[in-house]
This record gives structure tokens, C-alpha cells and sequence, in this order.
């Protein structure tokens, strides 16, 4: 299981990740920061890893990374 | 010779096709085999050109060694000699009036004016799609953007010209004969002027009405302030993005192979936006030294000035595989054509969203266009710069997925 992490002090609102990873981020507030909105993931859930992959792929000021989460 | 040496973004050697690419190619190559990301321009008294990705990362994270004074470079003129809000202030104060105005570009703000975006581009296309034959960058790429700034400020779509003509006589006009643009600034700041009471008395949730109605420092927003403020929505709304769009036109107008491609499946249509970004970043970044600081093996000192041209570092091989090749769903694509870290591009969620709905609704319309071989693309090079002339040609009335259809050739009656 891991979970996607939003680093804050990186973060400046690009959203691009969201637009990527809908099920897994959203827009947190009014400069576009991302705000975390899935739980931990399974490995066996494909979708939602590639919707991971492509948002850490995508963000420029890389505020993106996974997390080992516990089951 | 470096290829460095010649750099000037408003006088870049152009290419064969038309656009600088082939200069900026082989100047990226050079840093590349020659390791050097920072190189010296001698134009303009001599400054430092940053090519490299990893490089500009490093400089646009570091605000406090790196001032926005000279965003623009040599600077613009503005009507009263400050610098471009936002893009040209630094520190607390630009963070004031960010925070001030930032609720008007967030991401809910941006999906709500698309939706509005499609009613005005499919009327712009009903314009132009019985004629076949047209400038698409002067009757759509330009139209587009400066009717979103009347749609963001609440005010007159019909004024929209207007708002083209200033920004035009800022970018274009004002940084070389600041003498030229006198009579155009007195005529944006009658426009304010005579519109301010009203401006600040109404309701709506548009940005002009924000700025009129709420606060700032404890105080309404004094009128030099508004008039910048103003002055800001339109030129942060037209001058990029227009110049992105009609790239974009031009690019789908010879790639036919891309542009079938995104005609068959829109779905990559929000993706390759960003790929078009990355390719052609209309837009460079001026930073004045502040501190000493050694990168990419040179030693930056107090005083001088550094251009990032973002145009070129987006396609540093180090940062991105085959740079030079369009890929619509490239994954990872950390470019900074919209900037990095507290400057980036306040307008970035709408402009994404614009860019899509223009592309989106356009290709429904007129899914097959071609460049006009009687016409000439025209390419604008300076602080921001791109395609600024498109002449195409496409089947009167917008013509058919993929059908079998050459310029000059009129479709037989369906």
C-alpha cells in the first residue's frame, strides 16, 4: 500500500496533477494547491497508480512523491 | 563563435520553417556538447542566457539571490514607468496584490469560464467558417484571448479590440519607441478613468468588480493601482496566450499526421497542451542578480542581468527524451514555459482551460485546415514571441473528418 504526498512548502497551485490524477488530488484552495483526497492504494489497484505516476511525472516544482502507508 | 554571442530574443536568426527553432536547436546543442546551460550574450550591453532546464529550476526557486525588476528585458514600457504588476514586483509586495486578486484565477473560477469560453469561440468560429481562407491568428487566436478579458472583468466584449491594440502597443511598440505607445496610454487611461466610478460601484463576482469593491491595505485600491491592475488582465490574458494559440493553428496547420490524430481522439486534446507549451514557450524570464552565485560553471555577479529562455530549456535532452519531438502524452513534462515557484503564471488554470476549449471546439468545426501555400506565416520574436500571422485555407463551411479535400480545390455540394 502507499499513498500519494503532497510536499506544501513545494506546492504553488500548477494542477496539473489533478487534471491527471482526479481520484486522487483536488484543488485545496484558491491559489490551486493540491489537497490529497484518495487513501492508502493498493499495488493491485492500476488505475489509480498510474493516475500517481502520471501527476509525480507531471509536476514541475516535484511536490509529488509516493508514501509507504500501512494496510 | 558561441552561438551564445549573438542570442537576442527580439532578433533570433530565423529558420527555413519560418520560426527560430533551428537556432535555438543547434544553440541548445552547443550547450550541451560544450557544457555550458549559461552562456554570454552580447546584445544589449551583454547579459547571461540560461538554457538549461535544471539550471532554471535553480534560479526561478530562488527569488531572494534573483529580483523579477527586469522580468522584461530591455523593459517595457508602462504608462507609469513601474514595473508589470505581478510579473515585475518582488517579495511581500508582490505577494499583496497575488493574494489580492488570486481567488479570479483558481481552478473552479477557470472551469466555470470555460464553459462560457465555448459559446464565444464557436461564435468567432461562425465568423470566419463560411469563408475558407483566413488570417486565423487575427479573426480567432487573437480575438479569443482578449473576449476572455472582457468575460473575466465584466466588461464589453465589443471593447476586446481595444484590448488587443494595448497590448500590442506594450509588447510590440513601447519596448523599443517608448515615445510611439504616449497617446496609447493616455487612451487606456482615459478608458479606466471614465469607467472607475462605475466599476467601483456595481456588483458581480468578475475580477474588475473585486478590485473596485475589496480592500486592499485596509484602503480601496487607489487609481494608479487600478489602472495596473487593469492593465494586467488584459495583457496577462492576451499577450502569451495569443501567440501560443496561433502556434498552435500553425503547428496542426502542416501536422496533419497530429492533428488527425487529436481530431480522433479528443481526449489527448488537454494533455498535448502542454506538450504545445513545452515545444514552443512563447514566453522569456528576465532575473537581475542580487547575490553571487556560482551555476552551471560560470559566477553570476551582483548587477548583471540573466534571460531564461524557457523556449529552449524545455527542450534540454537532459530534462526531456527527444526534445524536439512532439509528443502529445509525454510523461513526465516539468516545463516552465508558465514559470516555477511564486512567479508562476497567475492565469495558468485559465489559460489550460482556453486552450483546450479553442482547440476542442475548433477541430468539432473545422477538422481539416491547411497552411495557405498563397500566404506566409509570420513569426514575432521578442520578450514573448510566436506565431503572430497564420494564413490557412480549409473547405468552406469546416469540411469533414478526414476527408479527401486539397486547398484551391472547392468541395463538390454535399
Amino acid at each position: 500500500m502507499k499513498i500519494i504526498s503532497v510536499d506544501s512548502s513545494r506546492c504553488q497551485g500548477h494542477g496539473k496533477c489533478y487534471a491527471l490524477a482526479p481520484d486522487l488530488l483536488e484543488p485545496g484552495d484558491d491559489l490551486g494547491r493540491a489537497a490529497v483526497i484518495s487513501g492508502p492504494i493498493d499495488a493491485s489497484d492500476a488505475a489509480k497508480l498510474s493516475q500517481g505516476e502520471a501527476a509525480i511525472g507531471a509536476c514541475p516544482e516535484m511536490a509529488l512523491s509516493w508514501k509507504d502507508a500501512e494496510a | 563563435m558561441s552561438l551564445y554571442t549573438i542570442f537576442d530574443h527580439y532578433k533570433p536568426p530565423i529558420g527555413p520553417d519560418g520560426t527560430p527553432y533551428d537556432y535555438f536547436e543547434a544553440l541548445r546543442d552547443e550547450a550541451i556538447e560544450t557544457e555550458t546551460p549559461i552562456g554570454w550574450s552580447e546584445s544589449y550591453g551583454g547579459f547571461w542566457v540560461c538554457t538549461g532546464w535544471l539550471e532554471s529550476r535553480e534560479i526561478q526557486r530562488n527569488p531572494e539571490k534573483f529580483s523579477s525588476a527586469t522580468v522584461t528585458f530591455p523593459s517595457y514600457a508602462t504608462p507609469n514607468e513601474r514595473p508589470l504588476m505581478f510579473a515585475g514586483q518582488d517579495g511581500e509586495e508582490h505577494m499583496k496584490y497575488r493574494r489580492f486578486v488570486q481567488s479570479q484565477f483558481s481552478p473552479g473560477k477557470a472551469k466555470a469560464l470555460g464553459e462560457q469560453m465555448r459559446a464565444v469561440v464557436n461564435e468567432l468560429i461562425d465568423g470566419f467558417i463560411g469563408a475558407g481562407r483566413v488570417d486565423i491568428a487575427d479573426v480567432f487566436t487573437a480575438e479569443v484571448p482578449a473576449r476572455l478579458a472582457a468575460l473575466m472583468g465584466g466588461l464589453p466584449v465589443e471593447d476586446a479590440h481595444l484590448y488587443r491594440k494595448w497590448t500590442h502597443a506594450v509588447s510590440q511598440i513601447g519596448v523599443h519607441d517608448p515615445e510611439a505607445v504616449k497617446g496609447e496610454f493616455e487612451e487606456l487611461d482615459a478608458y479606466v478613468a471614465e469607467r472607475s466610478a462605475e466599476w467601483r460601484s456595481r456588483t458581480g463576482d468578475d475580477y474588475i468588480t473585486m478590485v473596485g469593491r475589496e480592500e486592499l491595505d485596509g484602503a480601496p485600491v487607489d487609481a494608479e493601482d487600478f489602472r495596473d491592475l487593469f492593465l494586467s488582465l488584459i495583457m496577462g490574458a492576451v499577450d502569451n496566450t495569443f501567440y501560443m494559440l496561433s502556434t498552435i493553428f500553425w503547428r496542426l496547420g502542416w501536422d496533419k499526421e497530429l492533428r488527425r490524430r487529436l481530431v480522433r481522439r479528443p481526449e489527448l486534446i488537454p494533455l498535448s497542451v502542454d506538450e504545445f507549451l513545452r515545444m514552443y514557450s512563447p514566453a522569456y524570464s528576465g532575473r537581475l542578480v542580487k547575490e553571487r552565485m556560482e551555476i552551471g560553471g560560470i559566477t553570476l555577479e551582483p548587477g548583471q542581468q540573466i534571460v531564461l529562455a524557457h523556449a529552449i530549456e524545455n527542450r534540454d535532452p537532459r530534462e526531456f527524451p527527444n526534445p524536439d519531438v512532439f509528443i502529445a502524452d509525454r510523461s513526465p513534462n516539468r516545463h516552465f514555459a508558465l514559470g516555477l515557484g511564486v512567479h508562476r503564471c497567475l492565469g495558468m488554470h485559465i489559460l489550460r482551460v482556453e486552450a483546450q476549449v479553442t482547440v476542442e471546439e475548433f477541430v468539432k468545426r473545422i477538422p481539416e485546415w491547411e497552411l495557405d501555400p498563397e500566404g506566409a506565416p509570420k513569426w514575432y520574436a521578442g520578450q514573448v514571441g510566436g506565431m503572430m500571422e497564420v494564413p490557412i485555407v480549409f473547405p468552406p463551411g469546416g469540411g469533414h473528418p478526414e476527408a479527401d479535400w486539397s486547398p484551391g480545390r472547392p468541395l463538390a455540394a454535399a
